[in-house]
């Protein structure tokens, strides 16, 4: 008769749950699984039912040279920005949670606004520099911009890690007679490694996937979404749904593999 | 599923005569969660107004039980009964019973005040009235001038009596209470004991109160259930409990020490595998062990001529304990023994004991407990 | 508070203030030059005037005074605004009971849907706002199986190239980002003040209202505020799907450092938006004080 009993839930309400929970996936995946089944489609036109299926598409965005550069400056960029945000974004956290120093908490607040204003602004203000001090824009600039943009997502990840960190263990290796530097090394940074490669997985996905602070930074070099979006402003074409239907396949085996990596920590 | 048609909430505003039912039964109820079975058709009676205990160790089916006279768990067959009335599928806010839970579960976002408040504020109580009623509860518990805290300003202590007044102030027939001490320390323990204790009595309301300490089961019950396994090993007062458990499980779980084995049967008691031949106090069916509390075992003098009821050993340990001494005996067969000598006794012999003597205890056969394999005690 | 465990406990205040000045100098210099500096160029940009081509550095208001007065701006700032407010309000009505099945229905399957929830997160923004664009265009998939059932004639124009359009698509695009915090709020609460609320005579409504709403506030906040801030700044969007009514702020900003050509007044059309964004973060904080 029953599942499970739960006083907290009367079985409609129950069922009124699932509805909603069944609609808003329907609403978050219906669309894509069209696009999926439309780039195997052989004809131009979203019409149903699909007449008859090819590759057409996929070997189209294959032969598409000036797409394959613009992925390759996107992992360019995104390989760049996940060491650099790293590098900056770590010792941050670190440095919120254990020291104390003037301006703390205006800092405190403050390291998120990058990511909530939009990014239009943030790669505007990035260009006003720039233009200030005739610097070129290139792909090293995006990646500038990129990295103030997920700046926060790594902070904020370490910094909640270090939160529930039980401090103990540190204190346990300088009893054992290592130096804090050494602790830092074998101790600490080991046990951040799970918030470290999830804000980097993040980080490498958001970036690749930037539209807003790219928009303004861009030089000659084009990063993937850019080119999709010049090829937007043309006019769709079903190439698209091929684009759209590969980086959805690609992100979800890189969380399957980011959360495999991170189930064995 | 069957709805109950009248609703079972307590009046409000029935003054303190109290004495308005709040007996449960408990007819073989099981309760199973996937292969394992928490409840074992378990059946008998809580009289109203009594404070009955389950003790146990956890996984014994004791919180599992509470939660099912709560409205919880539902359970797998079985019913509930609260003064003749099956609970059958009825949830836990249309029962007239409320909860003290071990983590106090208070409101974070809500006063003291509110808290205590909020169960008034789903009954059409009066707002002055309210207020009267929730003033007067915190009182009674002491906090009545942290009314306006937050539940994370209060002590562990403080946050306790908080729910107890949260719970009691709508006068519910039964107050289930789920290890509600276990977090305090040992002196608030002991207060909060007689308190509770106290408050039960004078208002006659039935408490049910889930432990796995013997000593509260002991200070606060007027019954005892203890269980193991999902089912009840003995039911009665604590000085039942305590002077004449009925099987081993009991025995070991209140604290009884120094399980001796039984050879065999003789006229009048026993032998021991160490040997020697004990008299019982009374007699019936087979005896494969027996047991004797620490404290009634006597030291007995070295001169084995005067020996009705002693056993010989050596003395492996001395530990003093504060306000008696153990000794701990070995016997020849290797078993040991702890006795619980007062410091005043050992200070009257002539020379003081060693490690390595020789010495004799006494047991009194009116302080033997004998047990039989089965489980149950003859 | 324990500073020490990773500065040293004997060796002085000198090396642990050097200890915590090698930590966090190079990454606050970084967000100082890239970051910092930056905004402060657009505010005092804004403060400029374009003089043709090229810009003259005298300080006025002139830019300001121009988005109060023009109707035209204020109009965009409008659309933009209640663009978002839809996307926010619409996003948490999907959001909020997906997020409390995963909380409290799902129990076997949590990390599933919770992946599942995920996933769309992490795929292209501009991907996502397109695959509406094909459903809803002329010869889109509504449209034709619209046609196909017989239901219409001709392309029907009314779902595509209008507020419902983008309001739709950045709903799509936020609902994740709404049901996430509030997810993890509601993961939060102990299932013993809800058994506590109902032992005491709360049905389950009443329960949702008193005590589980309240204690997810926080959130709610995250995810609005979120989903109101980046709504608010979006172009893409409104661009890709978006008719000459649906022009928001953030086109406008475009514009100004592209065609237009006016450095000074983008940059102040971008503070105004700064002050907006600032302005939600804040009540957004002051109702989680609550």
């Amino acid at each position: 008769m029953r599942h499970t009993y739960d006083p907290l839930i009367p079985s409609a309400g129950r069922r009124v749950l699932s509805l909603a929970t069944v609609l808003a996936f329907a609403f978050l995946y219906l669309p894509i699984l069209v696009l999926a089944l439309f780039s195997f489609s052989d004809s131009s036109l979203l019409v149903f039912p699909i007449e008859s299926f090819s590759l057409r598409w996929y070997h189209e965005l294959f032969a598409d040279a000036d797409l394959w550069r613009s992925a390759r400056n996107s992992v360019i960029v995104a390989s760049s920005v996940v060491p650099l945000t790293l590098i900056l974004g770590v010792p941050l956290a670190i440095g919120l949670d254990r020291l104390s120093f003037p301006g703390k908490k205006y800092l405190e607040g403050g390291i998120l606004m990058p990511l909530l204003v939009p990014g239009l602004i943030t790669g505007l203000a990035l260009l006003l520099l720039l233009k200030q001090f005739e610097v070129r824009l290139s792909l090293f600039t995006v990646a500038i911009g990129h990295s103030i943009w997920c700046l926060p997502i790594v902070v904020t990840q370490v910094y909640a890690r270090l939160r529930s960190f039980d401090r103990s263990i540190e204190e346990a290796s300088l009893d054992l007679g290592a130096t804090p530097w050494i602790t830092f090394w074998r101790v600490t940074l080991p046990n951040l490694k799970s918030a470290m490669i999830g804000s980097a997985l993040l980080v490498f996905v958001l970036s690749f996937d930037e539209v807003p602070v790219t928009f303004f930074l861009t030089g000659s070099e084009n990063t993937l979404p850019m080119h999709i979006w010049s090829m937007l402003r043309e006019g769709v074409t079903p190439a698209i749904n091929a684009i759209a239907t590969l980086t959805i396949a690609l992100t979800v085996a890189l969380l399957a593999v980011g959360l495999r990596l991170l189930s064995r920590d | 599923m069957a709805f109950q048609i009248k609703t079972l909430s307590p009046r409000p505003g029935a003054g303190e005569d109290l004495h308005r039912g709040g007996a449960v039964r408990l007819e073989r109820v099981t309760k199973t969660f996937g292969d394992f079975t928490a409840v074992d058709d378990l059946s008998f009676d809580i009289e109203a107004g009594e404070f009955l205990t389950l003790l146990g160790s956890s996984g014994c089916g004791k919180t599992t039980t509470l939660r099912m006279i709560g409205g919880f768990e539902l359970p797998d067959s079985g019913q509930v009964i609260l003064d003749g009335e099956r609970q059958h599928g009825t949830p836990p806010y249309r029962r007239p019973v409320n909860t003290v839970f071990q983590s106090y579960a208070l409101f974070p976002h809500m006063s003291v005040a509110a808290n205590v408040a909020y169960g008034l504020t789903l009954r059409k109580v009066k707002r002055p009235e309210i207020k009267r009623r929730v003033n007067a509860m915190l009182d009674r518990v002491g906090l009545l001038d942290k009314a306006d805290h937050r539940p994370d300003n209060l002590s562990g202590g403080q946050r306790q009596r908080v729910a107890l007044a949260r719970a009691l102030v709508n006068e519910p027939r039964v107050l289930l209470l789920d290890e509600p001490l276990g977090a305090l320390d040992a002196k608030l323990r002991r207060e909060m004991q007689l308190e509770l204790k106290q408050i039960q009595t004078s208002l006659g309301i039935t408490f049910v109160y889930v432990t796995h300490d013997q000593e509260e089961a002991l200070v606060m019950s007027d019954r005892i259930a203890v269980m193991n396994s999902g089912r009840i090993q003995q039911l009665g007062t604590p000085s039942d409990i305590f002077e004449k458990p009925r099987n081993r499980f009991v025995a070991e779980f209140i604290g009884t020490e120094n399980f001796l084995s039984v050879a065999e049967g003789v006229p009048g008691g026993v032998r021991l595998a160490e040997g020697s031949a004990l008299q019982v106090a009374h007699e019936a069916g087979k005896v494969d062990t027996v047991a004797i509390r620490p404290q009634n075992i006597r030291l007995a003098d070295p001169d084995p001529s005067d020996a009705t009821n002693t056993v010989a050993g050596h003395l492996q340990d001395i530990v003093y304990v504060g306000t008696s001494t153990r000794l701990i005996v070995q016997l020849q067969n290797d078993e040991t023994l702890t006795a619980d000598i007062a410091p005043r006794l050992l200070a009257e012999r002539p020379e003081p004991l060693k490690v390595g003597a020789a010495v004799r205890l006494e047991l009194p056969p009116e302080a033997l407990l004998c047990f039989s394999n089965d489980g149950q005690t003859t | 508070m324990t500073d020490t465990a990773l500065s040293g406990s004997s060796s002085g205040q000198k090396r642990r203030k050097l200890g915590g000045l090698l930590l966090i100098g190079p990454p606050l210099l970084y967000l100082l030059v890239f970051l910092v500096i930056p905004y402060g160029e657009i505010v005092v940009y804004s403060f400029w005037k374009a003089d043709l081509y090229a810009i003259a550095r005298d300080f006025n208001l002139g830019n300001y005074a121009r988005i109060i007065e023009n109707p035209l701006y204020r109009q965009v700032i409008w659309n933009s605004l209640s663009t978002a407010g839809l996307v926010t309000v619409f996003s948490l009505l999907v959001g909020y009971p997906l997020a409390f099945y995963l909380a409290f229905v799902a129990t076997r399957h949590r990390q599933l849907l919770y992946f599942l929830i995920v996933i769309p997160l992490l795929t292209s923004f501009l991907l996502r706002a397109y695959t509406w664009k094909i459903i809803l265009g002329r010869s889109g998939l509504v449209n034709s199986t619209l046609q196909a059932l017989g239901l219409t004639d001709a392309p029907v124009d009314i779902f595509l190239y209008n507020q419902f359009s983008v309001v739709l698509t950045l709903v799509y695009i936020f609902v994740p980002f709404v049901t996430l915090p509030i997810y993890a709020s509601l993961e939060k609460l102990s299932r013993d003040q809800l058994e506590a609320s109902l032992d005491l005579g709360a049905r389950p409504l009443t329960t949702f209202l008193r005590i589980i709403l309240p204690l997810s506030t926080p959130g709610i906040v995250a995810g609005c505020t979120f989903a109101f801030a980046l709504s608010f700044g979006d172009f893409v969007a409104p661009t890709l799907l978006g008719g000459p009514n649906q022009i928001m702020i953030a086109n406008v900003i475009i514009s100004q450092f592209g065609t237009a050509f006016d450095w000074p007044f983008g940059s102040a059309l971008a503070i105004v938006v700064l002050l907006i964004v600032l302005g939600v973060v804040t009540i957004g904080s002051r109702i989680e004080r609550r």
